[in-house]
């Protein structure tokens, strides 16, 4: 089935763009990734990239440079090798246009295009045969091609001399075989839509501190036994670091502005999503208010938003708001990391492990627990300095904790 | 001086001095009309491959054989007909097995120059020149070790002494008192090269002297003479006083295989003066002439042995030829897991080097099996150059913790008769180096001699020594080598990492009945590890997983382990996950575990201290290929010393050796092709 070409929406109000140019010629051999069309938006102009495989198809009607095309617009057709398979290349066109008509469907171009990599069926070498590719392809690879039900002759490899190796055809399946359980789950494909979408379109910068988070852990470790006690839930570390989040951006409604539509709107509350991840990707629901209210109420309400996320019964709306949101990686080997600052947002915090680090205090090197924390921050909203002083109001909270359980 | 009193000396009836004299005729007439037999079956083309017999040399191994007892032990070449029939060898089972048939002596595996029959004391025949002499010398040590009296003998051509095996097993046994006869027969030629032309000094006999035992020259045509210096020769063993030369002067009187050209190098008229001369005439004429036996009796022994010879031939040519599924077993002893009860290993752990590990195995083991013996330069009191015998000497003496002189081929071919007749010698090499200066004595013999007794001869035997590149031991002393000796088929090699595998598979080498090439990495000796007290042994062939990983899998041997471990841990930092496989032993390969690991990873290099060329690397690609061509996700990549000698000075010694750095960035690569 060919796969459509559509005009993307490039921020968050975008309902229309300006078409510029195609950067690949109709019957070009497409690999996920490559540039396909440059796109303005108000702001710049971009280079669209593929998310699929396959041999493009620009129709009569695609847009001319400069046209005015509508979020979501079909502007051209991707088409797999089975429908090129399913050519007969020796054959003569009947029409001979070679374009896609508006029913989508593919007539035969008088010379069928054939990508570099891609080898006429008619003339299809066996698996094994020298002829197939250029490129070589690892045993692995293709028994996992067939394991896959992928025509290796889509993939393009990245092994040396251009090798197709097993994750090129992982890749491959992911982008080209959706329906293909092994390795795509369409939580993945929200995931690797919302992720590209954010991190090509929003121009993230980073900024960087590391806490010492010896009182916040003898804080925690303090309240915990008698919270669980008293109401049964575990009091974590990403509970007070949501606190802290929440009662900055409280200090900072700057850091509550998100861009949206081209323009720049200030949310009224102090949410702040959590991302919580699962077996096949992640979700990222939003606490709300965290700055208020006991740390116990805090805790509860991250406890029960990441049981529905896991347990798949979140409603959308837990999902909604929030300029900013945390990703916390303490339980994994991470020391540091950084972020894509999730759709609509402006700001993520990252947090690494606490682990006992050199640190210094009172002009001594000592070992305390630290944490290390990025702040991927969105510059059309925000700049260095106030993003800094954002970021600074939750390293203060964290270093004093007993301001977290006072709350706002 | 008459028969009648060289045999007198303990049979005094006229009765026994018949029977005796009968024996000697009888034995020597079956060995003729068998070789007679064999040389027209060769013709018709019964016999495959060479073909030597030992026509006019008969009452050497008739006047030998009279004076040894079944469970002496006889060391023969690839002339060695005569001394097969004459140690008892049943003549059915020669000519079956020249005839390749499945009922010969060595079930089809050997052929004329491989005649084994251990039931009677018959060894074994050799296609190598010289070996049969180191090995007589070891089953004189074994007997002298278990106290048992008796003694070998070693049969060998005038060729056999500009050898090297001469020298040094004749120094040997000379040093060590070791009851052993060595027989030359000089027949006057080494295939064409005649003996006045191949020794600057032509007397085989006054070598003995050399080596501090009696050297006799004697008549070998005249079997009386052989007879009576063999008896004083084996009453000289029997006694305790050690081995003896003879030289018996003889000729052959048959080309020197069967079929060849025989008169480029010597004269039909030389020839026929020797045929005048024939011993079994000689003997008959003496029989007569000193009333011992009447002609009817010679001559119904005559028609006894034709007939015998015959029977023999119709028995062989009716046999049947080896199943060809049979072609490779024996070649082990047996599987090569030890007990399950021994497998894991229950003891505490404490921390020791890899050298105490091996020493506490052997000390173990040395008291549990007094049929164990150490032999090696400075392996006594000394304890071992790399202590690997410290203590044992004061323990256990001499005989079990002997000092040798610098003769590896010597004392390895020794090592070789030993096992052979029932001791479990250790071969210390201090650097395994020094192994090729026995390679032909382990390759040649120790690895194959299960399989050519098809089976009936184990092989216990462990040489040890240390490989290894490291502090500019130059050239000599840094070798690794161990593909070349898995090469063999025969062979373990052993070449563990750990101190904890040191020891678990030192004590499986010392219970196997197969031989061992253990190898200790001289830059491991020291290294520490824990080390489970008392009884474990590690199954050959069972790889250990050092370090799961998932993207690529790294098998690594001996001192590559380490680097590797260091290695793998600099890279789980950039996320590449290396599993680690250290096979610990060459030979047998497990291949299987590796297999499994790379169905998991999909990308495999090999880290080797040995060379490059032919070696585990390509063996353990070639079989991934085999058995996991699928899995692979990317070329297999080898690392390895660089292919030189191992240079001295250090900046060049550490330019040939991988490091820690060249693995990262190999396995960088690899997780990128
Ligand atoms: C180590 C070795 N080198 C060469 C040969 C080839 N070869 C077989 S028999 C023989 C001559 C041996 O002469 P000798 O030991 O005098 O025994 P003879 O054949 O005279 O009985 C030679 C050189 C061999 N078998 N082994």
């Amino acid at each position: 089935m060919a796969i459509e070409i559509k005009i993307p929406r490039l921020g968050w109000s975008m309902e229309e763009g300006t078409f510029q140019s195609w950067l690949k010629k109709d019957g070009d051999s497409i690999k996920p990734g490559d540039p396909l069309f440059t796109l303005e938006s108000e702001k710049a102009a971009q280079d669209i990239e593929s998310t699929d495989a396959g041999v493009l198809r620009i129709p009569d009607d695609s847009p001319k440079p400069g046209e005015v095309v509508k979020v979501g617009h079909v502007i051209g057709l991707l088409s797999s090798a089975d429908e090129i398979a399913g050519e007969n290349p020796k054959a003569k066109p009947t029409n001979g246009d070679g374009n896609i008509h508006h029913d989508g469907t593919v007539k035969p171009t008088v010379t069928p295009p054939v990508p570099d990599n891609l080898v006429p069926l008619g003339q299809a070498p066996e698996l094994n045969s020298v002829a197939e590719s250029a490129a070589a392809v690892s045993p692995r690879a293709r028994r996992k091609a067939v394991e896959l039900g992928l025509d290796i002759r889509h993939v393009r490899g990245t092994g040396v001399g251009g090798r197709i190796t097993e994750a090129d055809i992982l890749k491959a399946a992911s982008t080209t075989q959706p329906s293909t359980p092994h390795n795509f789950t369409s939580m993945r494909r929200a995931i690797a839509k919302s992720t590209a979408l954010s991190f090509s379109s929003t121009p993230h910068f980073y900024l960087r501190s590391e806490v010492n988070a010896l009182a916040l852990i003898e804080m925690r470790e303090d309240l915990l036994p008698e919270m669980e006690k008293l109401q049964g839930i575990r009091l974590t570390l990403t509970d007070l670091i949501l606190r802290a989040q929440g009662m900055a951006l409280n200090d900072f409604p700057n850091a509550r502005r998100i861009w949206a539509k081209e323009e720049i709107i200030e949310l009224p509350a102090n949410d702040v999503g959590i991302v919580v991840a699962l077996p096949e990707g992640l979700m990222i629901p939003v606490v709300r208010s965290p700055e208020a209210g006991d740390l116990l109420a805090v805790a509860k309400q991250r406890s029960s938003l990441a049981a529905a996320a896991r347990a798949g019964g979140l409603k959308l709306d837990a999902l909604q708001g929030g300029a900013t949101s945390l990703s916390n990686l303490g339980n994994s080997p991470a020391d540091d990391f950084a972020a894509v600052i999730s759709p609509g947002q402006s700001s993520m915090l990252a947090v690494g492990r606490a682990m006992p680090r050199p640190f210094v205090v009172d002009h001594k090197v000592c070992v305390r627990p630290t944490m290390k924390l990025c702040l991927s921050v969105d510059h059309r909203v925000m700049d260095g300095g106030p993003a800094a002083e954002f970021l600074g109001r939750i390293v203060h909270y964290l270093e004093h904790p007993v301001l977290l359980v006072k709350g706002r | 001086m008459p028969a009648k009193e060289i045999i007198d000396v303990e049979t005094k009836s006229a009765k026994s001095l018949a029977h005796e004299a009968r024996r000697l005729y009888r034995q020597m007439l079956l060995i003729r009309y068998c070789e007679e037999r064999l040389a027209a079956a060769h013709k018709k083309g019964l016999v495959h491959g060479a073909c030597h017999t030992y026509v006019g040399q008969e009452a050497i191994a008739a006047g030998v054989c009279a004076n040894l007892s079944r469970t002496d032990m006889v060391f023969s070449t690839h002339r060695g007909h005569g001394h097969a029939l004459a140690k008892g060898m049943e003549p059915r089972q020669l000519f079956a097995e020249l005839y390749g048939r499945e009922t010969g002596c060595s079930r089809g595996r050997g052929g004329s120059m491989h005649l084994f029959a251990p039931e009677v004391g018959m060894m074994g025949t050799s296609g190598i020149v010289g070996p049969c002499i180191l090995q007589a010398a070891g089953a004189g040590y074994s007997f002298q070790l278990l106290k048992q009296n008796n003694l070998a003998v070693a049969f060998f051509g005038d060729g056999a002494v500009n050898n090297g095996a001469f020298h040094e097993g004749l120094n040997l046994a000379g040093i060590w008192k070791l009851p052993v006869i060595f027989v030359c027969e000089n027949n006057n030629y080494a295939t064409e090269v005649p003996f006045d032309y191949a020794a600057a000094n032509p007397s085989v006999a006054a070598r003995g002297a050399v080596y501090g035992m009696p050297g006799i020259e004697v008549d070998g045509n005249d079997v009386m003479a052989v007879f009576s210096a063999a008896k004083r020769a084996a009453s000289r063993a029997r006694d305790g006083d050690g081995p003896t030369l003879i030289e018996c002067k003889t000729y052959r009187t048959r080309p020197h295989s069967e079929g060849m050209a025989d008169f480029g190098y010597r004269t039909r008229e030389e020839v026929e003066e020797w045929k005048k001369r024939c011993p079994i005439q000689i003997f008959r004429s003496r029989i007569l002439a000193e009333d011992l036996l009447e002609e009817s009796e010679l001559e119904s022994v005559e028609k006894e042995i034709s007939e015998m010879v015959e029977l023999a031939h119709q028995y062989a040519e009716q046999s049947p030829f080896p199943a060809r599924e049979t072609a490779a077993i024996h070649v082990y002893a047996g599987p090569a897991d030890p007990p399950a009860a021994l497998k894991e290993a229950i003891g505490k752990e404490r921390v020791m080097t890899y050298m105490k590990a091996t020493l506490e195995a052997l000390t173990e083991e040395f008291a549990k099996n007094e049929r164990i013996f150490v032999l090696g330069e400075g392996v006594g009191k000394r304890g071992g150059n790399f202590a690997t015998t410290t203590g044992l000497f004061e323990k256990y003496g001499p005989e079990r913790v002997r000092d040798t002189p610098i003769c590896e081929r010597g004392f390895v071919g020794l090592a070789c008769g030993a096992a052979m007749s029932g001791t479990r010698p250790v071969v210390d090499f201090m650097f395994a180096d020094f192994v090729l200066d026995a390679a032909g004595e382990i390759m040649n013999q120790i690895a194959k001699m299960q399989y050519m007794s098809s089976g009936r001869l184990k092989m216990p035997i462990l040489l040890r020594g240390c490989i290894g590149i490291g502090h500019s031991a130059a050239t000599h002393h840094s070798g690794s080598y161990y593909s070349t000796y898995a090469h063999f088929p025969g062979l373990r090699v052993v070449v563990p990492s750990t101190a904890a595998d040191a020891k678990g598979l030192f004590k499986t080498a010392l219970r196997s009945n197969d031989p061992v090439l253990f190898l200790e990495h001289r830059e491991l000796l020291t290294s520490k590890g824990p080390v489970p007290e008392g009884d474990y042994m590690i199954e050959f062939g069972r790889a250990k997983i050092v370090r799961p990983g998932e993207h690529v899998t790294v098998v690594a041997l001996a001192m590559m382990v380490s680097k590797t471990l260091k290695a793998a841990e600099l890279l789980e930092r950039e996320g590449i996950s290396v599993e680690l496989i250290d096979p610990r032993t060459v030979a047998p390969l497990d291949v299987e575990t590796i297999r499994q690991s790379v169905a998991k990873t999909g990308r495999l290099l090999i880290v080797d201290e040995d060379f490059q060329p032919f070696g585990l690397g390509a063996e353990i690609t070639a079989r991934i290929s085999d058995v996991g061509f699928d899995y692979l996700d990317a070329p297999i990549r080898r690392l390895n010393t660089v292919h030189s000698p191992t240079p001295y000075s250090p900046s060049l010694e550490d330019a040939v050796v991988p490091h820690a750095e060249q693995i990262v960035i190999a396995i960088r690569e690899l997780v990128k092709a």
